[in-house]
């Protein structure tokens, strides 16, 4: 089959004839900074699809005909147009520009051509990135292009940002979108494990410094994602990171040092003045006599009042370092660079270190022969004092100990919190701890490959890539003797804990592709790429803990006195896959798009083990017709439609196979037992996309509009159904159920102004998602505590009894029953779907002005339509459970004190008021939209004057804050969430300011 | 030369991949190696067995269901909501008790089938081992068959051969079995347990594991239960006459149940001290501390004569509610309270099986001789002259005394067609029920067959009256 398609294209190329009588112009192409010949530029005869490339020594010859012009153009090279009159030499300059994009988006295994492209793809360059606030390129992302959802699950520097693409296109498999750094897939999830080990998670793409990233492309619709089969369905973001330019040496440094705080939004606690008098007037209202009240809650309680609420905290900073150099000649190019990144988070015990090197190195052997080279070795160290919702942890700590409590004994030491005097509910005082157990998080990775290239002919060219991911995680928790967490009143000789784990992750990927452009004819182009690629990960894990310290000085499991557990797992998967990809234009105006690819993993059930994925795509140049050549209002105006058919294979390695487990043991004699049904059958979600694009501009591109409207439906999807208990099983894992996302993204771009140097732009994004459940196993509910997956509804429904505010006759809760009258207990109360918890509709508008190197740019950005559930007021507005605590400011207003009072919150009661703090009524559901002043860069590129006798190229100040300003009606800590929006003892994200330089010689 | 060199490396890397496809988790093998060698397999009689610790089998649950829907205990007006439905017997079909114990007995049953699947094609082992692989796991099939019988179908001696029993499940299948009749699942347990017979050793030295004595006295249960008084009797016969077994002696009754493996013990679930379910274990659903929601009722401390040494042993006044009564055979092993070592069979049954079996047959004389044997060891003295015309009631009252709280007192009353009676009823200190008298024939006093199966198993039938 391929032989004979080989065969008819060499027909058709031999067929090909010169008709048209012409002369030939030669000429060379070279870079205008340094007089270096440009290879591979293209050479276009204007008006037609008549083109070529330059050679090697920046040579090339192409016919014209009279009166017509050249058009010349390279990747990162502003395009020139000048007019043939006669000479048959020409010699043309090209200048770098930095405004000028690349004539191609990377889409990973090859690029697609910017504007005959069929695809949806999103585009962050390398400006977007570098200089910010943000230590995971995931951060930088949001709201730098539509259709893209980004929240962290936690606001400690490098927490697990959750992506969602296009919406939520599974239930109980993965959701996020696949990672390809620099042409290989990577594993993006938190490959520690650590959330089971009570360490914050966190995100692997945090080891990659963002300033080393060119451009990151989101693949969004098919045309662009089946290139990944059975990993595409949610979404790709592919990274990739900086090469060389020949001809160019540089070296540059760049710093940065900023501050940082905590967003605390509309949450605060009360003084402990205002405590004490909730306190006392709780037991008024609740009869206590003035004697009693006086005696349980003197107003000299207040003189050892402490604020525990800013205790946890302090002014955080964040600090960079990094040399870069870049260069190289035809023959090799290279980008080294070095970086350091030190955060330490607002919150106290918090923080990241990261250390980064990385090298791209490429070689031209010879005509034939090409060498690439990539190198990324990183090491990222992380403390996270416990995850927010730890009793040891500042957040939940400060809710969890009386106003009324020094941490401080009288003599001046601190109260360890196991003290019968101190009065805390967790017995914890964490300014005690947290400086002596650590909770540490090592992630060391090494990514690298190699890539050879041989060029036959420009039909022709096979590579092959062998990648290497390596991943080595080290857990080191350290529980101090002293502290309340590690001291054991039992066996104090048995206090204090130490446990360490280490995981250890291997991905191999080896790639064998050919590519080429197969010359067909005039008017005709023909690109193609087929390749195969295996693709491995294995996980190898062991851990171990002791207990029994002397000293909270020695930190290794050799000090402990009680080995206590020790552990070890692993677990691997694979991929074989086969991909092809063709791109037919004609006239240029025209392209069509194919793309294939065939999947095997280890994941699928032998019975589906091999799936086949595909998309078409089509474009067409609208404003290249001759139909539009003559009207002047529109620049430029393109079309593009996309199917294709995608795969989710984000589950569980071993969910399709009968396995036995051997965790079990009968009279002392290890035993075995069936602990996974398997399903032989068991494959991919089928994500079936379409897509419309339209990409229009006016006004000479002044003002750009790309606008997609999108539908996919993810079919198949991977759950839990009932089978017979006969089989000895209960559920097995199957393909069933189907959700769709459906909405559209709009992407504005206006140059206000330009004039005299001064320029205006600002760019809108706006991206809607509706998604709804379309199938379930036989139409029955998912149905959680507070939430539910139903047939009709989003994924991320909350499913609560619907509160119903307070009886003004006696301050009871009031809930609705089904028949909408109130009810004063929380189990007659029917549950109704109250909202999701994504946003339906995401936004961001930037604005950027610039003059004489003066730049200034501010991101608004801001999410609408989504609930968040703030079950931080389960225990901090909770009408008197957690009596005598600390409690949330909110908690004092409002509250019913007697008969006829209308309230916002129940009568207050010891122990709290008939379950009305439950999470499971939608009295903490609220609101989740916000805005927020996202981004602001304030940056001066100093005048090349005065730095050309420090023999300094270019030189670069600029201030930079982050998360500035927030305007929301949520009442919690903030409004900034992840997809489950539930907030509970979060770690707030940051509100940071830093300054930088950047310096190049 | 060069085409070559591509062609030979092309050739290398798309060559088929398939076997690299093929992987199996670090922790857990697939099902196919787990049990392809005698090491495997008998890694497989542990999790067997230890698959019949569950709290919804013989960890709690079945030791508990058939004495609170009988008329030995009540369920507490204040109780941790546990087990309502089953003392007052209106199962809904949805049942969280009920259906967990279907699944789990079948779940145990596939383990079971797993072994027995999987032994004729062992490379390794000898075939005294493979015997006893065998045996045991055919004995542990018949026995998850047998109680899901007793539980989801009316008795023989009430429904009948032909009324709707269980599927009987010989290999794992996912599937929507119909209901064998109990006929045929009564043929599958015998045929079970006679080939276990022959394939289990007679070293009685270790009740933790089934031996062909253990299978002779499962055996001798089921047919008394399927009205074949005669092969109960021999199988009886065959226990008792080994001499490997004693009944217990009066004074060491106050320990017995908290000492795993005495002379009395057939078959004995182990339960380590290690492995106990902490609040779940059986006796805390009996005792405070613990959930403490089943009282001993009144009616069968009424029959007992003070000086029998099992009501010595076994029931107090309840902690803190003096005036009602505790059970306080499952106080707790190895100092744990509450735990239990489920003897599943002893050799005080199958003196109870066979002079039920020979007073149904007119045997008089040898009914009256065992249950002698039983009393002499609880501080009573012989049954004499008692006329033939009330041997079985007094065989009968026998088999509740010695076999109260254990799980056999619903499943006695059904079998002998007797309505199940509560004399202490409608009293604040119990959970209100509908009824004070179920009858025996009544549909509903068999156990609905769960919904969630019903649901996903098109061919399967519900019992009448749900």
């Amino acid at each position: 089959m391929k032989t004979s398609v080989l065969l008819w294209l060499l027909l058709a190329i031999s067929v090909v004839s010169t008709h048209a009588q012409t002369r030939t112009v030669k000429g060379k192409v070279t870079d205008a900074h340094d007089g270096q010949p440009i290879p591979l530029a293209t050479v276009r005869v204007a008006g037609t699809n008549k083109g070529t490339t330059t050679d090697q020594q920046g040579n090339f010859s192409i016919s014209v005909e009279a009166g017509q012009s050249l058009q010349v153009s390279s990747v990162g090279y502003s395009p020139v147009s000048i007019a043939v009159t006669g000479q048959a030499n020409v010699s043309i300059t090209l200048g770098t520009d930095q405004n000028v994009l690349n004539e191609y988006i990377a889409t990973g295994y090859t690029n697609t051509n910017r504007r005959t492209r069929t695809s949806a793809v999103g585009e962050v360059t390398a400006e977007d990135l570098e200089n910010k606030n943000y230590v995971d390129i995931n951060q930088a992302l949001q709201g730098q292009t539509p259709g893209v959802f980004i929240g962290g699950n936690s606001g400690m520097p490098g927490a697990i940002q959750t992506v969602r693409i296009r919406g939520i296109g599974s239930i109980s498999a993965g959701s996020s979108p696949l990672y390809v750094v620099d042409g290989v897939i990577i594993d993006g999830r938190d490959l520690n494990s650590a959330g089971s080990i009570g360490v914050q998670s966190n995100d692997l793409l945090a080891n990659l410094n963002p300033n080393d990233v060119e451009t990151i492309t989101v693949l969004k619709d098919a045309s662009a994602t089946a290139l990944y089969g059975s990993r595409g369905a949610n979404g790709v973001i592919v990274i990739t990171t900086k090469k060389g330019k020949s001809g160019v040496s540089t070296f540059g440094i760049n710093a940065q040092y900023g501050k940082t705080e905590m967003t605390r939004g509309h949450a605060a606690l009360m003084t402990p003045a205002e405590a004490l008098h909730y306190d006392r007037d709780l037991l008024a209202i609740n009869g206590t006599s003035q004697a009693d009240i006086d005696a349980q809650f003197p107003m000299s309680l207040l003189d050892n009042a402490f604020d525990w609420s800013k205790a946890g905290w302090r002014r955080g900073t964040n600090q960079v370092i990094g040399v870069t150099g870049s260069g190289g000649t035809e023959k090799a190019k290279y980008y080294a660079s070095g970086g350091y990144e030190k955060v330490d988070g607002p919150m106290i015990g918090t923080g990241m270190k990261r250390y980064s090197v990385m090298s791209n190195i490429t070689s031209k052997v010879n005509n034939q022969i090409d060498l690439a080279l990539n190198l990324n070795l990183s090491y990222t160290d992380y403390n996270s004092a416990g995850g927010g919702n730890f009793y040891s942890s500042p957040i939940l700590g400060a809710y969890f100990v009386s106003p009324f409590q020094s941490p401080y004994k009288p003599d001046g030491s601190m109260y360890t919190g196991n003290e019968t005097a101190f009065k805390a509910a967790s017995k914890n005082n964490f300014l005690y701890s947290y400086s002596r157990n650590t909770n540490k998080l090592n992630n060391f990775r090494g990514l690298g490959g190699l890539t050879v290239s041989y060029t036959f002919t420009d039909w022709l060219k096979i590579s092959e890539k062998v990648n290497m991911d390596l991943v080595y995680g080290y857990a080191h928790l350290f529980t101090d003797p002293t502290t309340h967490d590690g001291y054991n009143s039992a066996e104090p000789l048995k206090s204090g804990d130490i446990f360490n784990q280490l995981v250890r992750n291997t991905t191999l990927t080896n790639q064998l592709s050919a590519s080429g452009t197969i010359p067909i004819a005039t008017d005709h182009t023909l690109n193609y790429i087929a390749l195969m690629e295996y693709d491995r990960f294995s996980n190898t894990s062991f851990g171990a803990e002791g207990i029994g310290l002397v000293s909270g000085k020695l930190k290794v499991l050799d000090v402990t006195s009680t080995p206590q557990d020790v552990n070890g797992n692993g677990t691997d998967y694979t991929f074989v896959s086969y991909l092809g990809q063709l791109n037919y234009n004609y006239k240029g105006r025209y392209t069509l798009n194919a793309t294939y690819r065939n999947d095997g993993s280890s994941r699928f059930g032998v019975n589906k083990r091999f799936g086949n994925f595909y998309s078409v795509g089509a474009s067409w140049i609208l404003i290249d017709e001759p139909f539009l050549q003559s009207q002047k209002v529109l620049s430029d105006l393109r079309l593009r439609g996309s199917y294709g058919l995608t795969g989710n294979a984000d589950f569980d390695n071993f969910v399709a196979t009968a396995l036995y487990a051997y965790n079990t043991s009968y009279n002392g004699a290890p035993g075995n037992a069936p602990s996974t049904i398997g399903n032989k059958d068991l494959t991919w979600e089928k994500n079936k996309a379409a897509n419309i694009g339209l990409e229009a501009a006016v006004l000479n591109n002044r003002l750009k509009l790309t606008f997609d409207i999108y539908k996919r439906i993810t079919n198949g999807l991977l759950m839990n159904t009932p089978v017979s208990s006969t089989s000895g099983f209960t559920q097995q894992q199957a393909n069933v159920g189907r959700v769709q996302n459906k909405g559209i993204e709009a992407m504005l771009t206006s140059t206000n102004v330009k004039f005299n140097g001064f320029e205006w732009q600002t760019e809108l994004n706006f991206s809607l998602n509706r998604n709804k459940i379309l199938e379930l196993y036989g139409g029955q509910d998912i149905t959680g505590s507070i939430s539910i997956q139903r047939v009709g509804y989003h994924v991320t429904s909350w499913y609560m009894a619907r509160w119903a505010g307070v009886d003004p006759e006696n301050g009871n809760p009031l809930w609705l029953t089904a028949d909408n009258k109130t009810t004063t207990s929380l189990n007659a109360a029917n549950k109704v779907i109250a909202g999701n918890a994504e946003p339906r509709y995401i936004g961001s508008l930037t604005n950027r002005f610039s003059y004489k190197g003066i730049g200034l740019s501010f991101m608004f950005y801001g999410v609408t339509g989504n609930k968040v559930l703030n079950q931080t007021r389960v225990l901090s507005d909770a009408d008197g459970v957690y009596f005598g605590y600390n409690y949330s400011r909110q908690q004092g207003q409002n509250y019913w004190r007697q008969p006829g009072d209308i309230a916002e919150r129940p009568k207050p009661k010891k122990g709290g008021n008939n379950s009305a703090n439950s999470a499971t009524s939608t009295r903490f559901l609220e609101d989740g939209q916000f805005l927020r002043l996202k981004d602001v860069t304030l940056s001066y590129n100093l005048p090349a004057r005065w730095l050309r006798h420090a023999k300094i190229a270019k030189a670069y100040v600029f201030a930079t804050g982050t998360n500035l300003i927030t305007w929301t009606g949520y009442t919690g800590w903030d409004p900034e969430q992840d997809i489950a929006a539930n907030e509970a003892f979060r770690y707030p994200p940051s509100k940071t300011v830093s300054l930088g330089l950047n310096v190049n010689f | 030369m060069r085409n070559t060199i591509i062609y030979i490396f092309l050739l290398l890397s798309f060559t088929a991949c398939n076997d690299k496809l093929t992987l199996s988790p670090a922790v857990q093998l697939p099902t196919e190696d787990a049990l392809t060698d005698i090491a495997g397999v008998k890694a497989g009689i542990s999790g067997m067995y230890a698959g019949m610790r569950s709290v919804n089998y013989y960890g709690r649950n079945f030791l508990v269901i058939p004495e609170l829907a009988a008329d030995n205990v009540y369920l507490s007006a204040t109780n941790s909501n546990r087990f309502g439905s089953t003392f007052r017997i209106t199962w809904l079909t949805s049942d969280p008790d009920i259906t967990s114990l279907w699944n789990q007995a079948y779940a145990v049953m596939l383990r079971a089938n797993n072994i027995i699947n999987s032994i004729p094609a062992l490379t390794d082992g000898t075939e005294a081992e493979k015997n006893d692989a065998l045996g045991q796991a055919l004995f542990v099939r018949a026995l998850t068959h047998f109680d899901l019988l007793r539980i989801f179908s009316q008795p023989y001696a009430i429904g009948g051969g032909s009324a709707p029993g269980i599927p009987v499940m010989t290999k794992f299948e996912v599937g929507s079995p119909a209901r064998n009749t109990v006929e045929e699942v009564y043929t599958q347990i015998i045929n079970d347990l006679t080939q276990a017979k022959s394939l289990l050793g007679t070293d009685a030295g270790n009740p933790y594991n089934a031996n062909a004595y253990a299978v002779s006295a499962l055996l001798a249960r089921v047919y008394l239960y399927k009205g074949d008084n005669a092969n109960a009797i021999t199988e009886a016969a065959a226990v008792i006459n080994s001499n490997e077994y004693a009944i217990v002696a009066a004074k060491d009754l106050p320990e017995f149940y908290n000492t795993p493996g005495t002379s009395e013990d057939i078959f004995t679930l182990m339960v380590l001290s290690t492995e106990s379910l902490g609040s779940d274990d059986v006796g805390r659903i009996y005792l405070k501390p613990g959930y403490g929601d089943i009282r001993v009722s009144p009616d069968i401390v009424n029959v007992f004569d003070t000086a029998d040494a099992r009501y010595k042993a076994y029931i107090f006044p309840f902690s803190g509610s003096p005036t009602e009564y505790e059970n306080e055979k499952f106080y707790g092993q190895d100092g744990i309270s509450g735990l239990y070592s489920p003897k599943i069979l002893r050799i005080s049954e199958q003196y109870l099986v066979r002079a039920e079996a020979n007073a149904k047959l007119g045997n008089y004389a040898a009914a009256i001789e065992d249950i002698n044997a039983i009393r002499a060891n609880r501080n009573q003295a012989d049954l004499i002259n008692i006329p033939d015309a009330d041997v079985l009631a007094n065989v009968l009252l026998e088999r509740r005394k010695e076999l109260m709280f254990e799980g056999h007192r619903y499943f006695d009353l059904l079998r002998n067609k007797q309505d199940i009676v509560r004399t202490f009823c409608d009293d604040p200190l119990e959970l209100n029920t509908p009824a004070c008298t179920y009858p025996a024939t009544s549909p509903t006093v068999i156990a609905p067959i769960p919904q969630r199966e019903i649901d996903v198993n098109k061919n399967i039938k519900q019992n009448q009256g749900y």
